[in-house]
């Protein structure tokens, strides 16, 4: 099993952090951490790079604000709630508000050359390895 | 703060394929005129939108085709990619043929307007 960190605690962390430790360690014992949340992050990875994939229907890409510090992907944005004037609301499901993710990344990304795009609500996020973080193979010298 | 996006659903008849269906999460308002609904179907386009009205039941139907899980493999996943699917029993009359959608950023948008009261005027002749 892979030991990956993908927590949802708070960024400033604070006492929240050890409550949201053992939760995703239960949350890995019967399922996926933040299976639910809003948004839905799926994470794909291979020796070279690290895809990042969220669902943000309805949000702008400029809307989105996406950094990397360390080993930590941060994801924010904001998506309004659709308003219709003078109209009833008689269903309101879809999620509104603020939101922010921390992705703890299985590696470093060379934040250089990380690109992101949208398409069709999907915000598609591609991390390359930092040069300095890839494995070196070390020759061992016939004594 | 998190709050639930997508919700997986059991449909009655068992699927040959593999692939999941998820009902979108939707708002939904009216007045007297119209009926407009918002449902989050990330990952679907225009051409892979189906909208029907059948006996006072909108139906919508969602195709998507994306997954990058066959070229990188999948460290973690929250969610599930899948096809969208929801219907609704509509209580009042819509004009069926003035029904229109669009899909922007992957938020369906559909426009229902109700069917003008229609007067009949019958007229009744001395026998």
């Amino acid at each position: 099993m892979l030991d990956l960190y993908f927590r949802n605690e708070p960024a400033n962390g604070g006492a929240w952090n050890d409550f949201s430790t053992l939760q995703s360690r239960m949350n890995r014992m019967f399922g996926e951490p933040g299976e639910g949340a809003f948004p839905g992050v799926n994470m794909h990875a291979s020796e070279e790079e690290i895809l990042v994939t969220a669902e943000i229907p309805g949000v702008n890409a400029e809307e989105i604000d996406i950094s990397i510090e360390e080993d930590v992907l941060t994801l924010k944005f904001s998506r309004q709630a659709e308003k219709a004037e003078g109209m009833k609301i008689l269903r309101h499901e879809r999620p509104a508000g603020k939101f922010s993710r921390n992705i703890y990344l299985p590696y470093r990304a060379d934040s250089e050359k990380v690109s992101a795009k949208t398409k069709n609500g999907i915000l598609e996020i591609t991390l390359p390895r930092l040069e300095a973080d890839k494995p070196r193979k070390i020759e061992v010298k016939h004594g | 703060m998190l709050q639930e996006a997508k919700k997986d659903i059991q449909t009655e008849v068992e699927r040959a394929s593999t692939k999941r269906t998820y009902m979108p999460a939707v708002d939904i308002f009216e007045d007297e005129t119209t009926v407009i609904l918002y449902a989050d179907m990330p990952g679907v386009d225009e051409k892979g939108v189906d909208i029907t009205l059948e006996k006072n039941i909108l139906t919508i139907d969602g195709k998507t085709d994306f997954d990058q899980s066959e070229t990188h493999p999948i460290y973690k996943r929250e969610y599930g990619v899948g096809d969208y699917h929801r219907s609704f029993q509509l209580n009042d009359e819509f004009d069926s043929e003035k029904i229109s959608a669009v899909v922007k950023n992957g938020v369906l948008q559909v426009f229902l307007p109700r069917m003008a009261p229609t007067k009949k005027k019958i007229s009744v002749t001395a026998g």
